[in-house]
């Protein structure tokens, strides 16, 4: 812990002037990482109000009223990188855990479908199959797994990250094999370039989501409307929902189509429940 | 962290003597030329040494480059380190150390690649250098100065010297 007025002691073993960049990017995330390692991957569902009272300011205060009271809440995620990408899975299986079991089989073959997106989008096998197998262990373990249970499969550090890097994967896959729909967003002027966007932007591990990345994931799952509440400063009494609807939705209601809520603050991303 | 890392560098590992015992039989051994990487010894995996070549037509034509490459436990959520063993004349290789500096093997590598694309990425790299992030301060200075002319032999001359095939 650095106390108020004193160095961190990484800071002191090297001269600035002498600091390279390979160094910088290594001290940098050793920063980010003794930050991040305070909280927990996922943390505990908390009350509204607990939100209330970190804020003085009168904006955020009126927008956070207007989310509503009694049962809504949000659960702390990690701000690794990661936040967005392992709030969307924390409660995408928390969602499906809530249903019968023949509706989890349905989801599971279903999303085990959208492989195919993977290998359309030029992945090899070897690179990708170990974290696909990952989230379709977590779905095994389903139909029984407790709240608790949930949680602490989402805090081991191998299963959360094996899913997150599947959901990137699925993301920057949709992308890949829908490159005319994302073009435009991505062109800089200069040319874009489809792949190296997704490299930086998306695949990459510990890269914040963006609102690309946001669209393509819910396109590629297809089973998931999500909302992503905004609190910022911006004018206005209440916070501006931005919502992702798949381009295709699946078929019918076999699977069951979910609804993700996530709360935005500006850098970071936690769960939401209305 | 470690058995998911054994167990993914062990599918690597079958998969590349696969593909080196189709070559054998085909005789289109196209990547495996370009970049042929085995583990040190088969009983860690966790080390690895390989051979780049030059690509044809650049100034690191003929040129054989042996590299090492060590992977940490939490492969592949954290990139291989690659270091050149022989010595190369490269913008973004340390000439001494051996060290790369490649984003995509820092803060931008991607969990899906294998040990084998990125020492592809990095043979890439040999022809596409990025002058902005230099560990090799001298040879970006004179591609910066737009004297390729001058690059290319110099990089010809350290190829020549440290990294001929026939040496």
């Amino acid at each position: 812990m650095v106390q108020d007025g004193e160095l961190p002691t990484i800071a002191v073993e090297h001269d600035p002037d002498q600091l390279d960049d390979l160094t910088i990017l290594r001290l940098t995330q050793e920063i980010k990482d003794v930050e991040a390692s305070k909280n927990p991957l996922v943390g505990e569902f908390k009350s509204i109000s607990v939100l209330l009272d970190e804020y003085k300011d009168a904006t955020f205060r009126s927008k956070i009223k207007a989310l509503g009271g009694g049962n809504a809440g949000y659960r702390p995620v990690r701000g690794d990188g990661n936040c967005a990408w392992r709030a969307f899975a924390f409660r995408y299986f928390e969602l499906l855990s809530k249903l019968s079991k023949e509706e989890i089989e349905a989801s599971s073959k279903f999303l085990q479908s959208r492989t195919g997106l993977l290998d359309a989008a030029g992945y090899s096998e070897t690179g990708y199959i170990d974290f696909v197998e990952e989230t379709f262990n977590l779905f095994q373990k389903l139909p029984d797994i407790t709240p608790e249970q949930l949680v602490s499969e989402f805090n081991n550090a191998e299963v959360s990250s094996a899913i997150i890097v599947h959901f990137r994967l699925l993301a920057a896959a949709y992308i890949k094999t829908h490159s005319g729909d994302y073009l435009p967003f991505i062109d800089d002027g200069e040319g874009a370039d489809i792949s190296e966007y997704c490299n930086r932007n998306i695949e990459a591990f510990s890269v914040e989501a963006d609102h690309l990345a946001l669209s393509a994931l819910v396109n590629s799952m297809t089973t998931v409307d999500l909302g992503v509440v905004y609190m910022d400063r911006s004018a206005g009494e209440e916070a501006v929902v931005h919502n992702f609807f798949p381009a295709e939705s699946a078929a019918e209601v076999d699977p069951p189509l979910l609804k993700i809520d996530l709360l935005y603050r500006p850098g970071h991303y936690d769960i939401f429940y209305k | 962290m470690a058995s998911a890392a054994s167990r993914r560098l062990l599918k690597e590992y079958s998969a590349l003597q696969r593909e080196n015992n189709v070559s054998e039989s085909s005789a289109s051994a196209s990547l495996i030329t370009e970049v042929s990487i085995s583990p040190v010894s088969q009983e860690d995996l966790f080390y690895w040494t390989g051979v780049i070549t030059g690509i044809p037509g650049s100034p690191y034509e003929g040129g054989c480059w042996k590299i090492d490459i060590r992977i940490p436990n939490t492969y592949p959520l954290h990139p291989p380190e690659i270091k050149f063993v022989t010595p190369i004349c490269h913008p973004n290789i340390h000439f001494k150390t051996g060290e790369v500096c490649l984003d995509v093997l820092k803060s931008h590598w991607t969990a899906a690649w294998t040990l084998l694309s990125a020492c592809i990425a990095v043979r890439a790299l040999l022809s596409d250098p990025e002058i902005d992030s230099p560990l090799n301060i001298d040879a970006a200075n004179i591609l910066r100065c737009g004297d390729t002319t001058g690059y290319d032999s110099l990089v010809r001359y350290f190829t020549n010297k440290y990294a001929r095939l026939d040496r």
